[in-house]
């Protein structure tokens, strides 16, 4: 498991979407959730290539779970932030918080 | 894309973008979704798969580690290990050193050229002559096709020279340069280190003050601290002064390959280069004085558009100057892109590499079967092993990977060991005799493509034979072997039996082509020519550069055989003209009466000095045996007595005087009849040879002496060098070789492909007799129990070895059919390489296949005598 002290911003996105989700997080939940809340186009080989990198980091855990939707049984494989995976998360948002005080101009125009 | 997912998440993933993409085409339309689904794809395959190779590599230190095992396995095969690496190193060394030839004769540019690409060169031939056969183009014929032709003036002449130079301090030397028109070097865009190129006044053989501009090479050699400081001054060529106007750019020496030129001078050095010719003449029409011209084309002109031009001129041309230009009606120009190697040479040069290319891939197919077989013995081997580690949880994968390094290092090993055969290999191609016959060898080298081209074929070669039969081992046999142990299990024999028949018949294909071609060789080598060359010493001058001519030239000669004779080791010396031994005679005719309508019988004409009759020690048949070479005498050969008088005995035509010109002119005494003798293509048939006086000399024809010694021939150099320097100082000797050299030399070509097919099908002799002995070996293993148990049945040693042979030897019978058959048919290529033997010859059969019987049986003779002295008792308890 590689030691992670910081977030890229994609992989940031990523954990908030799979926390968002909660139970429902999985890499195309993942990607829908993403693309509806920053209105851009997100690739889902990059989500599912940062799942796994992050699972590999301990951010994530995986497990196959089958589910059944519209009278149709499907396996897919979900992920579950892990408390490593909050911990980064809340330290990447007190640093952006940290960086934004002060900048009352900018966060008017948001 | 399923392929790039992990195992597993492929079903939901896909899925879930059908879903997606099935919801953006109602909400944004089919063509939106579509495309949104093709990136999404796209994007998964290019970056998972790369993630997925990535896995498998693994990281760095995953990566040091197989290395590592690598390293460890094959040390401890070091048999397997030498044998894969030598093998794929032989192979790949081969087919590099052909590849490196076939690039540096065909595509490398000329140097010192600009703009090679737009050059193209015109050659006056003839359909019905072969395409080394050409004619000079007058220089008045030059201008008209300059002044006509869509090519904007830059169409150059140049014929090829050689002059004796005599540097201020040293011995003379025979120099190679080239005559050419004075916009030469402008039309080539070939620069200048020094000086200026020649003058539009310079076009002329009646200008005064002739010039040269000498090649870097030469410039350096004459003054090699200053080479540019030559400019200005004078140097001696045939003992007249020239002035040097120019030295070259470094590396030029002429629009041909092999670039040969020292020194270009313009038209203006006609009496100089040949005192001959009367300068007056050589302006003339009918005056030969350009053997190619090179011209730079311009956007939109091809070479075919510019040979129907060129042609055209030579219709025209005959009406406007009354048949003074191109008087032979069969001639046309032919016109070839680029410039290079010549085009008459080409065809021959191509066929000869395609041949080799050919031979050399067969050797590769042959090691790379060769490999497979080692590879698959290994695989065999370490089943067990492999059994294990997938047990203890290693996935297909990690074991994939492992196999991967271990064969790159193999392959890295082999392609490293290439490099030095190949290089061994030019090296020797360089020394052999092709390059005095013009194939343009010189400087050959391994550069950086032909070692990528090395590189790639090794690895890929080591790829197909090391992980192919890998996968013949499949997971279910594991299993089986996990119970029942790794002897058995069922070896893939069939596979090896049938690579065994393969490379058995690459191997016969190889062993016929040498042998044809060695038979040739030897045919040629053992030709009647009447007289015997291994104890003659053959040298050329050219004294007529220096004015030495008729009687003067006769004096000389007769001077120096007079000194040579004093020599004890000297048995015998005479001269002839022009030089034979190649394709130099002139066209001699006798006629049998001066009758008026009586045709000429032609035969091969030579001047001679009256110690050539007995330098080469030819028998005289009737007449003078000592014949004096007096004026209005000749000589005639037994073919020639036949062709003018058929039937007649060889004493009823001596003293007769024959005239040498219609209507009884120019009449002859003949003084005597020898046997038949091959001074010329000595590889035709023989024909008739008329010997005419040395003082009746034709102006201009080249001059060799021989000499006779029942010692080596070649130490006579120093006292031919000495006898000659003393009767004419200015006189460079050339060309000094013995006479089975200068023989030799006319069927260099097919000796060359003879000694390599014959390296090469030894090589795949070597290579097929080492599978054969693997496979047997891996039978007798296989089969030690039931060996055993034959043994303890009474089976006696011969009938064990009967039956160990009899697998090997079926495999090998039914490639030898293979073999057969195949080299019948590759032989077809070889036909016109081929002489006084047909293709199927039965002997090159028989012994290709003698050679092979015997190859196998001594592979089979060891295995088949380790079985028998299988223990039975050992075997039985191994179970």
């Amino acid at each position: 498991m590689a030691d992670k002290t910081s977030l890229g911003e994609f992989e940031h996105h990523v954990l908030l979407a799979a926390l968002r989700l909660a139970e429902d997080a999985y890499t195309t939940s993942i990607l829908t959730e993403m693309e509806f809340r920053t209105g851009r186009g997100v690739s889902a080989a990059a989500v599912y290539i940062a799942l796994r990198r992050m699972e590999n980091a301990g951010l994530v855990r995986s497990h196959l779970r089958t589910a059944t939707e519209l009278n149709e049984r499907r396996e897919r494989r979900y992920v579950r932030v892990t408390p490593a995976g909050v911990a980064l998360v809340r330290e990447a948002r007190r640093q952006l918080v940290r960086l934004w005080s002060g900048l009352s101009a900018l966060s008017a125009q948001a | 894309m399923r392929a790039c997912l992990a195992h597993g998440d492929d079903e939901y993933l896909l899925r879930d973008l059908d879903v997606l993409y099935a919801y953006r085409v109602v909400t944004r339309g089919k063509a939106s979704a579509t495309t949104w689904y093709a990136k999404q794809t796209f994007e998964f395959v290019v970056r998972v798969g790369v993630l997925r190779i990535a896995d498998t590599i693994g990281d760095f230190d995953s990566l040091r580690s197989d290395v590592r095992h690598a390293l460890r396995s094959l040390r401890r095969r070091p048999a397997f290990a030498f044998a894969f690496i030598l093998t794929l190193a032989v192979g790949t060394g081969v087919l590099a050193s052909v590849y490196s030839a076939a690039r540096w004769v065909l595509l490398r540019p000329v140097p010192g050229v600009g703009a090679p690409n737009d050059l193209v060169t015109l050659r006056l031939g003839s359909a019905q002559a072969p395409p080394f056969v050409t004619w000079d183009v007058s220089h008045a014929d030059l201008l008209v096709l300059r002044e006509r032709l869509p090519v904007h003036g830059a169409l150059a002449g140049a014929t090829a020279i050689d002059v004796d130079l005599r540097p201020d301090a040293g011995e003379p030397l025979r120099a190679a340069g080239e005559m050419v028109t004075a916009n030469y070097f402008s039309v080539l865009q070939a620069s200048l280190t020094a000086g200026r190129s020649f003058l539009p006044e310079d076009d002329s053989p009646l200008a005064g003050s002739p010039s040269v501009v000498l090649s870097a090479k030469l410039a350096r050699s004459l003054n090699p601290d200053d080479p540019a400081r030559l400019v200005g001054g004078d140097v001696r060529m045939n003992g007249v002064l020239v002035k040097v106007v120019g030295v070259a750019g470094a590396g030029f020496q002429g629009s041909e390959l092999p670039g040969k030129a020292e020194f270009w001078v313009p038209l203006a050095a006609t009496a100089i280069v040949d005192p001959s010719v009367d300068p007056t003449a050589a302006t003339q029409r009918n005056y030969g004085a350009w053997r190619r011209m090179v011209a730079r084309t311009v956007p939109g002109v091809t070479p075919a558009s510019l040979e129907s031009a060129a042609n055209a001129v030579i219709q025209t041309s005959r009406t406007e100057f009354q048949l003074h230009s191109y008087p032979a009606l069969h001639m046309r120009y032919q016109v070839n892109p680029g410039i290079g190697l010549d085009p008459g040479v080409q065809d021959s040069v191509k066929r000869t590499l395609a041949l080799l290319s050919g031979a050399a891939l067969l050797l590769l197919l042959l090691a790379i079967a060769n490999l497979m077989n080692l590879a698959l013995v290994q695989s065999t081997l370490r089943r067990a092993t492999t059994a294990i580690r997938f047990a203890l949880g290693a996935s297909r994968a990690q074991i994939a990977r492992m196999l991967l390094v271990e064969t790159l290092l193999l392959g890295a090993a082999g392609a490293l060991l290439a490099l030095p055969l190949a290089t061994a290999w030019n090296r020797w191609f360089q020394d052999s005799h092709l390059n005095e016959r013009g194939a343009p060898l010189a400087g050959m080298h391994i550069d950086l493509t032909v070692a990528a081209v090395i590189m790639g074929t090794a690895l890929v070669a080591a790829l197909i034979a090391h992980v192919t039969p890998a996968r013949l081992i499949r997971v279910q046999m594991l299993d089986h072997l996990m119970r029942r142990g790794a002897e058995s299990a069922p070896a893939p024999q069939r596979v090896r039996a049938t690579l065994v028949a393969f490379q058995v018949a690459l191997s016969i294909v190889l062993l016929v082509t040498a042998a044809l071609l060695g038979r040739t060789v030897a045919n040629l080598r053992h030709l009647d020519l009447g007289f015997q060359p291994d104890r003659l010493l053959t040298y050329s001058l050219d004294p007529h550069l220096h004015g030495h001519e008729s009687v003067d030239l006769d004096r000389l000669a007769r001077g120096v055989e007079t000194r040579l004779m004093q020599d004890p080791a000297v048995t015998g010396a005479g001269f002839i003209s022009p030089s034979p031994l190649g394709s130099g005679y002139f066209t001699a005719s006798l006629y049998p009466s001066d009758a008026p309508d009586v045709k000429p019988i032609i035969a091969a004409g030579y001047f001679v000095t009256p110690g050539f009759l007995p330098t080469l020690g030819l028998t005289t048949i009737a007449g003078d045996r000592h014949w004096a070479a007096d004026s209005g005498t000749a000589v005639i050969s037994r073919a020639m007595l036949e062709k003018l008088f058929p039937g007649a005995a060889p004493m009823a035509v001596i003293d007769r005087v024959l005239p040498t010109r219609s209507q009884g002119r120019n009449p002859v005494r003949i003084a005597a009849v020898i046997e038949d003798v091959k001074l010329s293509d000595v590889t035709g048939r023989t024909t008739g040879v008329i010997l005419r006086p040395m003082s009746e000399r034709r102006a201009g024809a080249s001059l060799m002496g021989i000499v006779s010694t029942p010692r080596p021939p070649a130490r006579l150099t120093a006292l031919v060098s000495r006898t000659l320097h003393g009767e004419a100082p200015d006189l460079p000797l050339f060309s000094v070789r013995t006479a089975r050299q200068a023989v030799d030399l006319q069927f260099a070509e097919r000796d060359a492909m003879a000694r390599a097919a014959s390296t090469l099908s030894v090589i795949g002799l070597l290579l097929a007799a080492i599978g054969l002995y693997g496979v047997l070996s891996n039978i007798v293993a296989a089969r030690r129990r039931e060996i055993g148990i034959r043994s303890a049945l009474g089976a006696t040693p011969g009938q064990i070895i009967r039956m160990v042979a009899r697998a090997g030897l079926i495999p090998v019978a039914c490639g030898a059919f293979v073999g057969v058959a195949a080299a019948a048919g590759f032989s077809k290529l070889l036909s016109a390489y081929l002489y006084d033997l047909g293709r199927f010859d039965p002997l090159s059969y028989a012994m290709s296949v003698a050679a092979l019987v015997t190859a196998s049986m001594v592979a089979c003779w060891l295995p088949a005598y380790r079985a028998t002295s299988v223990s039975p008792v050992d075997a039985l308890r191994e179970e």
